[in-house]
């Protein structure tokens, strides 16, 4: 019997701070038992610029969810995202040297070390590597152990960030006491939560439009094949909209999330939206009209924006799975439809897998934290496994839990 | 998405590299008061484990120092000695002999018990104890004084030394400086029987012969002072056709035979006898008998 886990995913969003702590048992199961949320200031395009700030925010979400779950955080899970972020894809290669030119798992070990090699400039630091499979003389081949072959090349999506910003982000939560056990990208965290295995078999591309940035990652024979940040997200709306209607900032997020429309429809030529909306006197009315083709033309340039980085990629034959909108932004109105036309293939909104069935949390703000502990939890069956492969090791981390 | 990389070795590659820890930049105010909490969970857990220990302390330290007390209590309870002797006997003597009653509060001590004890002790003629509240036991004891020493064997075949107080009470006497021992005179022909109890008894009538010494002692002390042996073989109180006899062995006369009756008179004219022959230079004498009234024999050498 394993001793259960509490864990804490924690997202130090643009716009908030999630954080949802579960327990886990043994890697077998997961009840998630407590929620913290709080509004963050201090972030811009999902940068800290502001510690401080994000720490008492981050701080007072995480405390709401130990609260709520009467218990203590042991692991933390963090997302990250922020325009800083980058990747770019190397291969290792080595030749097979053993005497009937038989992969050897030292050829493997090898060429994987060869591929995470990659010097990086001064300040960057890697956060994954992401493994997107082997060319066995040229030819993919899915376990190239055993097999024949003179040349070996495992291909690997790495993901790099600046060293300072990922400081920052573990300055926050090592400030509460608590130590990172691991570092996930947004978009990784929600991607491998939303798409299930058949679409990311087929190929998928999870977008998670957020207050600062948008997040996506590509996945093709169930492998993150590519992940990216766009530095356009909510925000760029609001401040849109702000300026179009000559409203301040927190009016136009307001009439954002009331009224903004991703589609310019017929019907708005007519319509006036309240600024405000709570017949308030002295509220002023804004056409609709003006209000989505603001919201509009921001989300289009977006869609470009990533149909641009991601070329040829983004096409119908590239991808069966089609788009997943994910994250705020994308309960905006027509945004699917909007995604469709711009990237002109099938694009759908983040459904939460039906295990997850607080209503609350099926929310897409929800998507990467719940993401995160979805890692969590593969962390836990792999370490499991790793356990049962050592019992004594097993036996003494027992012991060691029970004076820890 | 892809940028331009470098060839330059970087200090570190991975996030995992970075060191973690408790920073003080990424403190909050939440986690200010998360650790004001925990300093005064910390805090109370030392007061309250200081406490415990003080109390386990103090209550160890109330117990020792509850014995301590009762200890000195009982042994400022315990009965301060007032003794006073008339004779050799002091103190000392009665904490080696009674020191069981000086254990124990004044207020336990049977006085009757212990004056019948002491008086038990053939030295102690009487004696009288007095509790003085609050804490003095006083003993006054008057002794017997020894007017001979008789030398016999005990059960075991052992020289005993006993002296003969003037009430004919044999006992071992006990504090007594060796002059004074030495100077007393032995006494031989005397049986001195052992009571039912295994004690000596007192010999009776030992009185006259008690006077006869004092007398000598007060009246010749110049002769008295070579008194060695005193014969009581012809003693015998009981007898009632002639006046017991007592011998005297002396350094000087061999011996010397006194009657218990008219003691002053006889010693008299031993002086006169002695005088006598002095003077006329007649010689020693060394027998005199003097315990035929109004006559003496006398044996010159």
């Amino acid at each position: 019997m394993s001793r259960s886990t509490i864990v804490g995913a924690v997202e130090i969003g643009t716009s908030k701070v999630v954080v949802l702590v579960a327990e886990m048992s043994g890697g077998r199961s997961m009840n998630i038992i407590g929620r913290g949320q709080s509004t963050n200031i201090g972030m811009k395009k999902g940068e800290i610029i502001n510690l401080r700030s994000v720490s008492d925010c981050t701080h007072a979400a995480i405390l709401a969810a130990e609260r709520s779950s009467g218990s203590k955080i042991e692991h933390v899970y963090l997302s990250f995202s922020g325009s800083h972020l980058w990747g770019f894809r190397h291969a290792g290669t080595t030749s097979i040297s053993s005497n009937r030119n038989l992969v050897r798992p030292v050829d493997i070990e090898r060429a994987v070390e060869n591929a995470k090699s990659r010097a990086l400039e001064p300040g960057e630091v890697y956060i994954h590597h992401i493994r997107n499979g082997f060319l066995l003389d040229g030819k993919p081949v899915e376990d190239p152990l055993s097999r024949q072959g003179s040349h070996l090349e495992v291909l690997y999506w790495h993901v790099v960030a600046d060293e300072q910003k990922v400081k920052d982000h573990m300055t926050v939560i090592n400030g509460f006491g608590l130590e990172v056990n691991d570092i996930v990208v947004s978009s990784l965290a929600s991607g491998s939560f939303l798409a299930s295995e058949e679409e990311k078999r087929q190929g998928v591309l999870v977008v998670d439009i957020g207050k600062g940035t948008t997040d996506y990652v590509l996945y093709r024979g169930r492998r993150a094949v590519q992940t990216g940040a766009i530095p356009v997200g909510g925000e760029h709306v609001t401040n849109d909209l702000g300026l179009g209607l000559r409203v301040k900032s927190k009016l136009a997020e307001g009439l954002k999330r009331r009224a903004a429309k991703a589609l310019v429809q017929k019907e708005d030529r007519t319509r006036k939206t309240p600024l405000v909306g709570d017949l308030s006197i002295g509220d002023s009315f804004h056409s609709q009209l003006t209000i989505n083709k603001i919201t509009h033309a921001r989300l289009e340039e977006l869609f470009i924006i990533l149909k641009n980085q991601l070329g040829s990629a983004l096409s119908r034959t590239g991808l069966p799975g089609g788009v997943i909108l994910t994250g705020g932004v994308s309960k905006t109105p027509l945004i699917a439809d909007l995604a469709e036309v711009t990237l002109d293939v099938p694009v759908s909104l983040g459904q939460s897998p039906d295990w997850v069935r607080h209503a609350e949390l099926r929310e897409p703000e929800y998507a990467t934290v719940l993401g995160l502990l979805l890692n969590a939890l593969h962390d836990q069956q792999s370490g499991e496994k790793e356990q049962e492969a050592k019992p004594q090791g097993r036996w003494l981390s027992r012991v060691a839990g029970f004076f820890g | 998405m892809s940028r331009k990389k470098t060839g330059t070795k970087p200090a570190r590659t991975s996030w995992r590299d970075i060191k973690q820890g408790n920073r003080r930049p990424g403190q909050s105010r939440i986690t200010r008061q998360r650790k004001l909490i925990l300093v005064f969970k910390l805090s109370l857990f030392v007061l309250v484990a200081g406490a415990f220990v003080s109390g386990l302390l103090g209550l160890y330290y109330l117990r020792e120092n509850t014995f301590e007390e009762r200890k000195t209590l009982v042994r400022e309870r315990e009965a301060r000695l007032d003794f006073s002797s008339d004779g050799v006997l002091g103190a000392d003597w009665f904490r080696g002999t009674f020191g069981e009653a000086l254990r124990m509060d004044v207020r336990e001590i049977d006085v009757t018990a212990l004056k019948k004890a002491l008086e038990e002790v053939g030295q102690v003629e009487s004696a009288s104890v007095t509790v003085r509240l609050p804490e003095t036991l006083e003993v006054r004891v008057r002794e017997r004084e020894p007017v001979m020493r008789a030398r016999i064997r005990d059960a075991n075949e052992r020289a005993v030394l006993l002296l003969l107080a003037r009430d004919g009470t044999p006992y071992r006497g006990r504090g007594y400086p060796v002059d004074t021992l030495r100077r007393l005179p032995g006494v031989a022909g005397l049986r001195i029987q052992r009571s039912a109890e295994g004690d000596f008894a007192r010999v009776a009538g030992i009185e006259a012969v008690a006077d006869l010494l004092e007398a000598a002692k007060r009246l010749l002390p110049a002769v008295y002072r070579h008194w060695r042996i005193i014969d009581l073989r012809d003693w015998d109180p009981g007898r009632e056709y002639r006046p017991p006899l007592v011998r005297v062995k002396s350094a000087q006369i061999e011996e010397i035979v006194f009657s218990t009756e008219g003691i002053v008179e006889q010693l008299r004219r031993l002086g006169e006898i002695l005088d006598h022959s002095q003077r006329y230079q007649m010689g020693k004498p060394t027998y005199i008998d003097l315990s035929y009234s109004g006559e003496a024999v006398i044996r010159y050498d």
